[in-house]
């Protein structure tokens, strides 16, 4: 595939569309809403989007089949995650818990 | 502490989490026969990591620009949530950075740990804050699609088992910084989001079925008792 001015053109678009997706909601917010519900959903939205691009990410961990190997990536994932949370609850931070899941993935991967 | 210096710091765990993602899309860039060049500027311009591994998918597979945009800019609508969110946190009129420096960065990493944080930052002190969590993240991205493109497919021959570990640098990171939100004030819409996401996938395309589920879980905000992030 080479660099053509297609490409190019879609990547310039695709560019564009995100940084608008982003910009265009902070402009709108001119002053602070007065309406509690829309206080209320956007706190909620953080941890809302956070778990559900948590989830997604851990699909491909999960994905069905008769292999074993596929299902030892699950077992992996799993425990990993139980580490992460652990790490978090003994330090604190996001940091170590993410060094410490990834790390503990890449052994029981080895292991398992 | 300066707040942009600050801000840097608070970058290092997306920096930890980024750098092994974007050395995958550069690697993975140049094998599909973009030139580094090419592969950097779409970190550079985009800076949206999952899309971006579909839009090189679908140039791959010829897709066509109506269809490449689209996809691209359908995955990313959940940005649309994130803006009005850190907005409600700067302090009114602030005049010292514009809008669109600070919107430039929202990534779905930089929005969450920024949710988390930023209450702990004084108002006036937040944008610069923002910026220089934006900035180190944005370096990491740019940085390590570099590395990946210049050098990835040499990593990859030496050393299979670090790539097939960095798969899951993400995840981790992502369970951190919900853990670090005490989303226990929050817990029916991560919960709700949490089980509805992969139901949903199963049915309908990741890029409508995520902010679907964003909204479904935020919008049980509006039932429940009045709760502090």
């Amino acid at each position: 595939m080479s660099d053509s001015i297609t490409t190019v053109f879609i990547v310039v678009l695709c560019g564009a569309g995100t940084f608008l997706f982003r910009l265009l909601p902070m402009l709108r917010n001119a002053e602070r809403p007065a309406n509690p519900n829309v206080v209320r959903f956007t706190q909620a939205v953080g941890p809302a989007a956070i778990a559900a691009l948590l989830a997604a990410m851990l699909m491909p961990f999960f994905e069905t089949g008769a292999s074993v190997q596929i299902h030892s990536r699950g077992i992996a994932a799993v425990a990993s995650l139980l580490v992460t949370a652990s790490m978090h609850r003994r330090f604190g931070g996001i940091a170590i818990p993410t060094v410490c899941g990834t790390i503990c993935y890449g052994f029981l991967t080895l292991v398992i | 502490m300066n707040p942009l210096r600050k801000g840097l710091l608070d970058s290092l765990p997306i920096v930890i989490g980024y750098l092994p993602i974007a050395f995958s899309f550069g690697l993975s860039a140049t094998q599909a026969g973009l030139s580094a060049g090419l592969a950097v500027a779409i970190s550079a311009l985009v800076f949206a990591g999952g899309s971006q591994f579909v839009l090189l998918g679908m140039m791959t597979a010829g897709g066509g620009l109506l269809g490449i945009v689209g996809t691209v800019l359908l995955m990313n609508g959940r940005h649309l949530l994130y803006g009005r969110t850190i907005a409600e946190h700067l302090p009114i009129g602030h005049t010292t950075l514009s809008r669109p420096l600070l919107a430039f960065g929202l990534t779905d990493e930089v929005f969450a740990t920024a949710i988390g944080k930023i209450h702990a930052i004084a108002p006036f002190s937040r944008p610069h804050w923002l910026l220089g969590l934006q900035t180190g993240a944005y370096l990491a991205w740019v940085g390590g699609t570099v590395l990946g493109a210049l050098t990835g497919a040499e990593v990859a021959r030496r050393l299979p088992l670090v790539v097939d570990m960095l798969t899951f640098v993400l995840p981790a990171l992502f369970l951190s910084l919900l853990l670090s939100l005490d989303w226990r004030h929050q817990r029916v819409p991560v919960l709700v989001s949490l089980l509805a996401t992969p139901a949903m996938m199963y049915v309908f395309p990741a890029s409508a079925a995520i902010p679907a589920c964003i909204v479904l879980g935020a919008s049980c905000a509006l039932f429940g008792r009045k709760s502090n992030v």
